[in-house]
């Protein structure tokens, strides 16, 4: 489609966390500069920033871009916030990628930073005006609460137990117990999570990702500037992204239609007519342990209803025949909002380059996925790499 | 009623009142706290300096804005400064109108980059741009590590 080609040339990321010293923009930088070392760049060869970071109200600073700027390395460069709730984190990538596939630029630095621990007594308060102002908002609701309307009506359409779903927030609090950005990584049972506080039934506390302090950055560059700079660039091969209604009770609760228009886009860029043989590992957005099994349906990773199966028979497990969050995903690692969805995408660059550790799935994959979701159920950005 | 409709009493449509109900506990920081401690303990300002570039800036950063090399060295500045530019203000925030306005300032320390805003008390025929001004701070055991500890700065 005349695109430029794009590749993944270096990443960082800071430790996952409940409550950070760092602020905002010091975290942007830490994880900046890693990226950027790790890419043998300085920031004077960076062109263009994009900057991932969820709403203002999480860290009660308004202009929240142009407050982590300083700290993402965005002091008198061409830079631009990007958002879109909850799947900012990988809607980044894809808008520095805009900006290198297009030709604008040459070296494009993404970052993304959150604190969420200035946001009291909880950041659940800051999400209450995202619901409509006069027909939802005077029920006080939280996130949980449809979270949980969502996680029943899946359960009865396919007929899933609690055990079903139960299964992904012990494999991926588990698989997080490799990764070093780890916040809340565990050896949790199935009966640890079954028997954890129910918090809006069926949702229980460990069937939840907390929230979290942290930031993450790559370095996104052009084709001759990949081949100067290293022997392993990681290509992104498709983006996708799509936004559904926030009249989210107009929708099926047991299908993310967005994820799939989504993933559609990305495979066909990156000619991916068959994604349950031609995705290797995957990381799809897991906030809530249900959402995994959702959206694997959605990625159109396996039949609808059928990912619980594919999970409690270990095909998602890191040795499995599609590894799923091997990185322990925001149930394992922590999940500070825009930083987890890019937590996500660096995990896929280090599977692809072999450079994941512990967490290295077998079998050298070369091509895989990261996706991220949010907002009132409304969000979805794919994004798939290759090497 | 309609969009075109001139509506002077705003109850008169139905509504419901909100509120984004969350108040916020900042960390001051890596260098904040840096900054915050020194000021307490040693009556000085600091400003981070960059190893690679030689930059100075204050308020401190962990990082040079310039070169982005990570900061290793925090060097005392004094209290004292230059008046860079002053306003009298006499609304507040939330639209009062002050009885008497109150002079606030951007001081700038020789040699570094940033400076601090702060309350000015000088007598009006005496303030003026490119003045030397000193920070007035509270007494050692009322200080609490925050922009308070300073009391305002005054004429030296």
């Amino acid at each position: 489609m005349g695109y430029r080609k794009v590749a993944i040339v270096g990443a960082g990321i800071t430790k996952f966390v409940r409550r950070a010293e760092e602020t905002g923009p010091e975290m942007a930088y830490l994880a900046s500069k890693m990226a950027l070392d790790q890419a043998g760049l300085k920031l004077k060869d960076v062109e263009m920033i994009t900057l991932g970071t969820a709403p203002d109200a999480f860290d009660g600073v308004h202009m929240k871009g142009e407050y982590l700027l300083s700290g993402a390395g965005g002091n008198g460069k061409q830079y631009i916030r990007n958002f879109v709730g909850g799947g900012t984190g990988v809607f980044a990538p894809i808008h520095g990628w805009m900006h290198v596939a297009s030709g604008a630029c040459d070296v494009c630095l993404v970052v993304c930073s959150e604190k969420m621990s200035s946001c009291h007594p909880h950041p659940q308060g800051a999400f209450l005006t995202i619901f409509d102002h006069t027909t939802e908002q005077p029920l006080k609701p939280t996130l949980i609460w449809i979270f949980a309307l969502e996680m029943r009506r899946y359960m009865e359409t396919y007929g899933l137990t609690k055990a079903d779903i139960a299964r992904v927030a012990v494999k991926n609090k588990n698989n997080a117990l490799d990764h070093p950005s780890s916040q809340v990584a565990d050896t949790v049972t199935l009966e640890d999570v079954l028997n954890s506080e129910v918090l809006a039934e069926p949702v229980h506390r460990l069937d939840i990702s907390p929230a979290s302090d942290g930031a993450a950055a790559m370095v996104l560059v052009s084709e001759h500037v990949a081949k100067r700079l290293t022997d392993k660039p990681v290509w992104i091969d498709g983006v996708g992204w799509n936004l559904d209604t926030a009249y989210w009770a107009t929708k099926d609760l047991y299908y993310p239609r967005y994820v799939e228009k989504a993933a559609r886009m990305a495979y066909e860029m990156a000619g991916i007519t068959e994604p349950h043989k031609q995705i290797q590992v995957a990381e799809p957005y897991d906030p809530f342990d249900y959402k995994e099994l959702h959206h694997l349906e959605g990625l159109l990773l396996c039949e609808r209803g059928d990912a619980a199966r594919l999970t409690a028979e270990g095909y998602t497990a890191r040795t499995g025949n599609l590894p799923v969050c091997p990185s322990g995903g925001a149930l394992g690692v922590g999940n500070p909002i825009a930083a987890t969805g890019l937590m996500k995408v660096i995990e896929i660059f280090l599977q692809l380059r072999e450079e994941a550790g512990k967490r290295q799935v077998p079998g050298k994959p070369r091509v895989g996925l990261a996706q991220a979701w949010g907002d009132l159920m409304q969000v979805g950005t794919v994004i798939v790499l290759r090497r | 009623m309609s969009f075109k409709d001139s509506i002077h009493l705003n109850t008169k449509l139905g509504y419901f009142e909100g509120e984004i109900p969350v108040n916020y506990q900042y960390t001051l920081g890596v260098a904040g706290n840096i900054f915050f401690k020194t000021l307490m303990e040693k009556d000085e300002f600091i400003a981070s300096e960059c190893s690679e570039c030689g930059t100075k800036t204050i308020y401190p950063l962990i990082y040079c804005e310039e070169c982005f090399a990570p900061i290793e060295k925090y060097v005392p500045i004094g209290l004292v400064g230059e008046l860079y530019s002053y306003t009298h203000c006499y609304y507040d925030y939330q639209g009062i109108r002050h009885e008497k306005p109150h002079v606030l300032g951007l001081v700038r320390f020789k040699g570094v980059q940033g400076g601090i805003v702060h309350r000015i008390e000088v007598k009006p025929e005496e303030l003026k741009i490119g003045m030397k001004v000193g920070a007035k701070l509270k007494p050692k055991n009322e200080r609490n590590g925050g922009i308070d500890d300073i009391i305002h700065f005054e004429k030296v």
